[in-house]
Formats: structure tokens, sequence, C-alpha cells
């Protein structure tokens, strides 16, 4: 044997190192890339549930008791005109034998009864209004708090399928095949063992990316 | 990893300080929202009218009361005696745990709605601060909500104040039952003709037209 003995397991050795190298990069990036995208997939996704949340807030610096108040005094104020009747039905008003002082009093009084009605609705409707509207805020909280689940387990799905993807990118198995072969090669010069590969055998990508915690 | 292998990083890097920038612009929006003076004054609204209503109804009450007390004590003949002054502290110490009662429930009101509002002050700051962590922000609505549910109970409890006068039902009725006692000993007179300073009908009320030798 000549000089080849020396140089030819150095160049194996120089070949199996490179291609492993290169083979090894080359995985890393492509995963790198995937998760790359799945940052930027849950990133726009928490945008949308940012903004959901904003609108809350924005809707519930615009809200006002006054809409609730004049809902419920509306209402409360149709049901006592219709039960105005009964309500003044104690009033004697009219009446063939009765002066008109009395007839004058009880159609005031009458009056009056209906003017006690209308401000006990404006204040019943004052002290509801407020906890109406904050009531409404709760449900409308509920109900984004729903929405931004929706995405949140989209996310998850995409993330899942996303995670699955970079489990599958491994390394190139040819070029491993070359850095074994190279290395077994080089080391039959020198009468040594087979010589593994650098990255511990075909398939075996080794970069560890999974698992990428929560947003 | 080489260098070009650090996308990945970079999008994380950004996304956290979107997330940081969020937060901080998102919990600064809720403070505004709830430090605004106009939810101050709704509040104020509720206890304006809460406690105006309390003490319309107590007022009421203690007219009514104050009627029946003088009635009472003129058909007793009573006035001017110690039992007026007596059924006079009575009454007004029933009025001032009225007056309390009535102050104090609208305060209670008024506080209820600003814990609603603290709480969904939280609640919100909490849907910031977790993001895409639904399930803690929908269970927080939900408390929230259930806590909205509660101050709407309270703020609509004036039943209480019918609670107040309890006091002075008491004494109304018993001064009717004298009334109908001595409308029965005198009708009971007419019947038999007799003299209220005679027989078995003699009345023992002091303060009356005819009394006793």
């Amino acid at each position: 044997m000549g000089t080849e003995a020396v140089w030819v397991p150095l160049v194996m050795a120089a070949v199996a190192g490179g291609t492993t190298y290169v083979n090894n990069r080359r995985t890393a990036k492509k995963q790198d890339r995937e998760l790359a995208e799945q940052i930027k997939s849950r990133s726009k996704k928490q945008e949308l549930a940012d903004k959901k949340v904003n609108d809350l807030i924005s809707e519930t610096g615009a809200s006002d008791a006054a809409d609730e108040k004049g809902g419920i005094l509306k209402q409360y104020l149709s049901q006592l005109k219709a039960a105005q009747p009964s309500a003044a039905g104690g009033i004697q008003v009219g009446g063939a034998n009765q002066s008109q002082a009395y007839r004058d009093d009880a159609a005031k009084a009458a009056m009056g009864v209906e003017k006690f009605g209308a401000r006990r609705a404006d204040l019943l409707s004052t002290m509801d209004a407020a906890a109406m509207q904050r009531q409404g805020e709760g449900l409308d909280r509920a109900n984004v708090g729903t929405e931004i689940g929706q995405i949140a387990r989209q996310d998850q799905g995409d993330t899942f399928v996303s995670n699955t993807k970079i489990k599958g990118i491994r390394n190139n198995p040819w070029l491993d095949a070359i850095a074994a072969a190279a290395s077994a090669y080089g080391g039959s010069y020198t009468g040594g063992g087979s010589g593994m590969p650098a990255n511990g055998g075909i398939g075996g990508s080794g970069t560890g990316y999974l698992g990428w915690g929560g947003i | 990893m080489g260098g070009g292998s650090n996308s990945a990083s970079q999008a994380a890097e950004r996304q956290e300080q979107q997330r940081q920038a969020m937060i901080t612009q998102g919990i600064a929006a809720t403070n505004k929202v709830f430090d605004d003076p106009k939810r101050e004054a709704q509040v104020q609204d509720v206890l304006r009218a809460t406690r105006e209503m309390y003490f319309d109804e107590l007022n009421k009450q203690k007219a009514d009361v104050d009627r029946q007390n003088k009635f009472s004590l003129a058909r007793d003949g009573m006035v001017g005696s110690r039992q007026a002054i007596d059924t006079g502290i009575q009454t007004g110490e029933d009025y001032s745990k009225g007056v309390l009662n009535a102050e104090r429930g609208a305060q209670g009101a008024a506080n209820n709605i600003r814990m609603a509002d603290e709480e969904a002050r939280r609640n919100l700051q909490a849907m910031v601060m977790s993001g895409l962590d639904a399930t803690t922000a929908g269970q927080r609505s939900s408390a929230s909500l259930a806590q909205n549910l509660e101050a709407a109970r309270a703020g609509m409890d004036v039943s209480a104040v019918g609670t107040l006068g309890a006091g002075f039902a008491d004494m109304y009725k018993r001064s009717r039952d004298r009334d109908a006692e001595r409308r029965a000993r005198s009708d009971a007179q007419s019947i038999y003709n007799t003299s209220p300073t005679f027989g078995i009908f003699s009345p023992n009320v002091s303060g009356w037209g005819g009394g006793g030798p």
C-alpha cells in the first residue's frame, strides 16, 4: 500500500462528515421553516382573538344604561296604563249628587295616582337598568369567550398537524447511506471498524424541535 | 442548529413582542372603560333612585303611622299623656331604624353595581392576558355573569321597605281593638239606655265625656 492508506481514509471521513452535516442542516432548516409557519399561523389566530377582545372592550365602553332604562320604562308605563282604571277605581269621580269641589278633588287625586305610578316606574327602571346593562355585558363576554374557544380549538388542530409534519421531516436517507458508505470505505483502508455515520444512523434527524409551547 | 435556522425563533420573538404590546394596550383600554366617570354616574343614578324609592315608602309609612297614632291617642283619650310621649319615642326610634335600613339598602344596591363593574374589569383583563386560553376566559365570564345576575336581584329587592313599618302595624291594631271595644260599650249603653256612670257597662277609660265618679 502507498500513501492512499493515509489520504483515502481522510477523504472518506471528510466526505462522510460533510454529507452528514449538510443532511442534518437541511433537515433542521425544513423543520425550522415549518415551525416558523406554525408560529405565524398561531400569531394570526391570536390577532383574531385579540381583535375580538378589543371589540368587546370598545362595546363595553360604549354601552349605556339609558338604552335599557328606555326599554324597561316603556314596559312599566304600558302596564301602568293598562292598570290605570283599577288603580284609580277607589276614587269616586262624578255622580249626580256630588259637589263640583269633590269632583275636582277626585279628578286631581286620580291624576296623583297616575303620577305616583309614573314616578315609581322611573325609579324602578333606573334601578333595574344598571343591573340589566351589566347582565348584557356579562353575556357579551361569555359569547366572546366561546368564540375565542372556537379559535383556540382550531389552533390546537392546526398545531397538531404542524407538529406531525415536523416529526415527519427527517434526514435524506440516500445522503445518510452515502455518508455511512464513505465512512465504512475509509475505515476499511485503515483496517478499522465500520465507521458509523455521525448523526447516529439513517433517518435520525436529532434536531428536537417538537413540543413548542403555548403562545 | 446553524446560523441560518432561526426563522422560528425570530417569529416567536416577534409574536411575544406583539403579545406584550397587546396586553399593555388591552389593560389600559379596560381601565379607561371602567374608570370612566360615566360608570360612576350610573352607580350614583342607582343610589339616588333606590334611596328615593326607599325613603318615599318610609315617609309614607311614617305619615300613616303618625296619623294612626294621633287618632289612636285621641280615641283612647291619651292626648297629652305619658303614653303619647312613649308612642312618639317609639315612632321616632322606629323611623330612625327605617332611615338607616333604607340608606343601607340603597348603598348596598349601589355597591352591588360597583362590585359587578370591578368583576367585569378583572374578567376583561384576564381575557386580554389569557390570549387563546378561552376556557379560563369563558369560565370567568360565566362567574361574572352570575355576579351580575346577583346584582340585578339585589337591585330589585325593594320589598325590604315593606317591613319598616311592621312595629307600627301592631300598635295600630291594638288601637283599633280598643276603639272597637269602646264602640261596643257605647252601643250597649244606647240599647239599655243606661247612664255611663252606672251598670255593668260602665266605661273605665279616662277622658270620656261623662267620667266616673
